[in-house]
């Protein structure tokens, strides 16, 4: 066997490169859990008020989104977008828009089919009540559901939200398929010229546990914070 | 550019034929994540001196790390090692697809075990500790009051989130293709050089996963029913 | 004055409200007894609009409404002359004691920030917690709980609150005190109707008492006259069994 087939000094070379794409996994995360909460609600209300024909649909929805790998997600948006806009508006975005604007997409919808079922028991755990009181003090229904019922299914949301941030992040592993130069991307990149990469490979990995072990801290830190006094009885919050 | 449903026809029917390939994987997949998530989990519950800081860094890594990444430096290393023995015994086999199937299944059970040990940590934690201590009180052993009290409750738990785990294990090994196996994903795509239909061929894959992971989830709730038996009572 | 008009309401098959009556004048505090299942919650929900009626007419001074025809600026409309206090208090879990009586100024009736603020602070003062403004509900007693409920109706300044049972998930010793700051607020000349199981309370405070029993009023009066010379014999076997601890007591 190759004496030179793991080196130390190639581990610490490719080291920064590596890291200086990690951003791009953040932002992956970032802004598809955005995309995931806004859309993940959307199909948690249809859903909880029964609203016809939208109703079926978003059930579909869920079960094709838990059904099927996440890879096949990607390459479905990637390549159906550009035919759904052809048909739409008769134009063609595959090559002008930035790859990454489908990387988020993907992993936005797909988010989104997982966080709707989390959405939806978070919601209908708000005790009826809280709706009822919001009410009679003369709080619209819109403003009930905004001020009074999605702080507290938030809370309620926050442990299962964070798990599935923590986990969407190894997920983002497989943007760089898309032509996306990510770290796993930049692992190609930083190989070419010797032919080894499995110091990049290495330099990943311990990045992408660092960041979840990270993560995983400050979602903990998030989750205890967010107990509107459930834990503390001093009244210091 | 416009989608084609006889393409799509033609890729999902490449997809099916390779069913068995993609079920080989998930299924040797479960049973080695079962078997080791099992231990994993024993040791981290019990805290068993040695081990257990061992297996929480097990859990933590591959928790972490992109299943992809992990499949390709398997089949890296698997590669270098493969080659290295072959000329060794002077033979000229090549890496074919039977083998590169036994890599996939390699690379994906890491993640699998720490999946799986993570749920079965759960459940098993989710007994309540008077229920051993009830078990010692008539005077059962360890293992008694495990096999008898303990396992039955931690079952309840499990079961419904085994589904879950299977149907993740499943769309995991769609990644295979990225060292070259050819599953359901790989079969789907087959034609799609050919005809530039890639479109089609993911769709068609997409079909074929999703028929795959309801037939698990049939399963799953046939599954929880029986164990869910004595239960009954509490559910009707 | 509020006049309510031959309520019906059925959950299903299930009929809970049977045509029921009730006039309030101002100022008068209507306390309504009976067994559960007898429709008095339902009664005091239906015309707060946290059930739909199958039928009935509400009137709160001027403005009258259809119970199952009204529409939301109705609901709104009428909503804003009265407050609830609810049996579990239903306190916005989110929200500080301070937050929870102003936020219904503040977001309901779009009072200026510092007013709201100042009647929520008077309000808490009056139901005796002015010491507990940034306390969040989990971090009240039971019958504190209760009391910012008191107060958050009391804030809202209306012209009836609606009490449904407002003692009977509280701690024995905790009813005590939450009858008393509602006795002292009825004595303010507030307009209440009370559904409640506390006859001595009722005695106490009720300028008039209804027994209702399957779904209709049984019996209306003084409370001297409901309570102590009933005319119906459902109001006396009802009178009989809830007072049976007292008797064994003495």
């Amino acid at each position: 066997m190759d004496g030179d087939f793991f080196s130390f000094e190639r581990l610490v070379a490719y080291f920064p490169k590596i890291l200086s794409k990690f951003p791009i996994s953040l932002y992956v995360v970032a802004v598809s859990t955005a995309l995931a909460l806004a859309l993940g609600t959307v199909l948690a209300i249809i859903r909880i008020r029964k609203i016809p024909v939208l109703h079926q649909l978003a059930v579909v929805y869920i079960s094709f989104v838990r059904g099927t790998p996440i890879l096949i997600h990607l390459f479905l948006v990637y390549y159906g977008l550009p035919l759904l806009f052809n048909a739409l508006f008769g134009y063609n975005i595959a090559s002008g828009w930035n790859k990454l604007i489908f990387v988020f997409l993907a992993y936005g919808l797909n988010e989104a089919g997982f966080l709707a079922e989390h959405i939806r028991a978070a919601i209908l755990s708000v005790p009826r009540g809280q709706t009822e009181a919001g009410h009679m003090v003369g709080l619209t229904r819109f403003q009930t559901f905004r001020r009074i019922v999605m702080p507290q299914a938030f809370r309620v949301l926050l442990p299962g939200l964070s798990a599935m941030v923590v986990g969407m992040l190894p997920a983002t592993g497989l943007a760089y398929l898309l032509g996306v130069t990510d770290m796993m991307g930049m692992i190609t990149t930083v190989s070419y010229s010797s032919q080894h990469s499995l110091e990049g490979y290495a330099d990943a990995a311990l990045i992408f546990i660092s960041a979840s072990f990270i993560l995983e801290r400050l979602s903990a830190v998030l989750i205890k914070k967010s107990s509107y006094g459930r834990k503390s009885v001093d009244g210091s919050i | 550019m416009n989608i084609q449903p006889v393409l799509i026809w033609e890729a999902f029917k490449s997809a099916v034929s390779y069913i068995p390939i993609t079920l080989l994987i998930t299924s040797a997949v479960v049973v080695i994540g079962l078997f080791f998530g099992v231990m994993v989990a024993a040791v981290r519950t019990y805290r068993i001196p040695v081990l257990s800081p061992l297996a929480d860094g097990f859990v933590i890594a591959f928790k972490a790390i992109p299943i992809n990444l992990i499949l390709v430096v398997s089949s890296l290393l698997f590669v270098t090692h493969f080659n290295g023995i072959a000329s060794l015994l002077h033979l000229t086999v090549t890496i074919r697809d039977v083998s590169r199937i036994y890599v996939g299944i390699f690379a994906l059970s890491f993640p699998a075990i720490a999946q799986m040990s993570e749920y079965i940590r759960g459940s098993l934690l989710s007994v309540d500790r008077g229920q051993y201590e009830a078990g010692y009180s008539v005077g059962l052993t360890f293992w008694q009051t495990f096999r008898r009290i303990v396992l039955p409750q931690m079952m309840l738990v499990f079961v419904p989130s085994l589904t879950g785990i299977v149907i993740a294990l499943m769309k995991a090994t769609s990644l295979v293709i990225l060292i070259g196996v050819v599953d359901v994903m790989n079969g789907a795509l087959k034609y799609a050089n050919l005809y530039f239909s890639y479109f089609e061929a993911y769709l068609a894959a997409a079909l074929v996963y999703w028929g795959l992971s309801l037939c698990i989830e049939f399963l799953g709730k046939a599954l929880e029913k029986r164990i869910g038996r004595y239960r009954g009572a509490l559910h009707d | 004055m509020i006049e309510i008009k031959n309520i019906h309401k059925a959950f299903g098959k299930n009929k809970i409200l049977n045509g029921v009556d009730v006039h309030v004048d101002d100022g008068e505090v209507v306390v309504i007894l009976g067994a559960s299942g007898s429709g008095k919650t339902t009664l005091l929900r239906s015309i707060s609009f946290l059930e739909n009626a199958d039928q009935g007419t509400l009137t709160i001074g001027e403005k009258t409404v259809e119970l199952n025809k009204a529409k939301k600026l109705d609901i709104a409309a009428l909503r804003k002359k009265m407050a609830f206090v609810f049996q579990n208090h239903n306190l916005f879990n989110n929200k500080t004691a301070l937050e929870n009586v102003a936020e219904g100024l503040i977001v309901g009736r779009k009072m200026p920030k510092t007013e709201a603020v100042e009647i929520a602070k008077n309000a808490l003062a009056k139901v005796g917690l002015a010491d507990r403004h940034d306390y969040y509900p989990f971090q009240l007693s039971g019958g504190q709980q209760q009391r910012v409920g008191i107060a958050r109706a009391v804030a809202l300044n209306p012209e009836v609150i609606l009490f449904d049972e407002p003692t009977s998930a509280l701690d024995p010793e905790l009813i005590g005190e939450t009858l008393s700051l509602i006795k002292k607020i009825a004595e303010e000349g507030i307009t209440m109707m009370i559904v409640t199981h506390e006859i001595s309370f009722a005695r106490d405070v009720a300028s008039k008492v209804i027994f209702m029993d399957g779904g209709v009023i049984v019996e209306e009066g003084k409370p001297d006259e409901v309570l102590v010379r009933p005319k119906e014999e459902r109001t006396r076997q009802f009178l009989k069994r809830i007072l049976k601890p007292v008797e064994f007591n003495i």
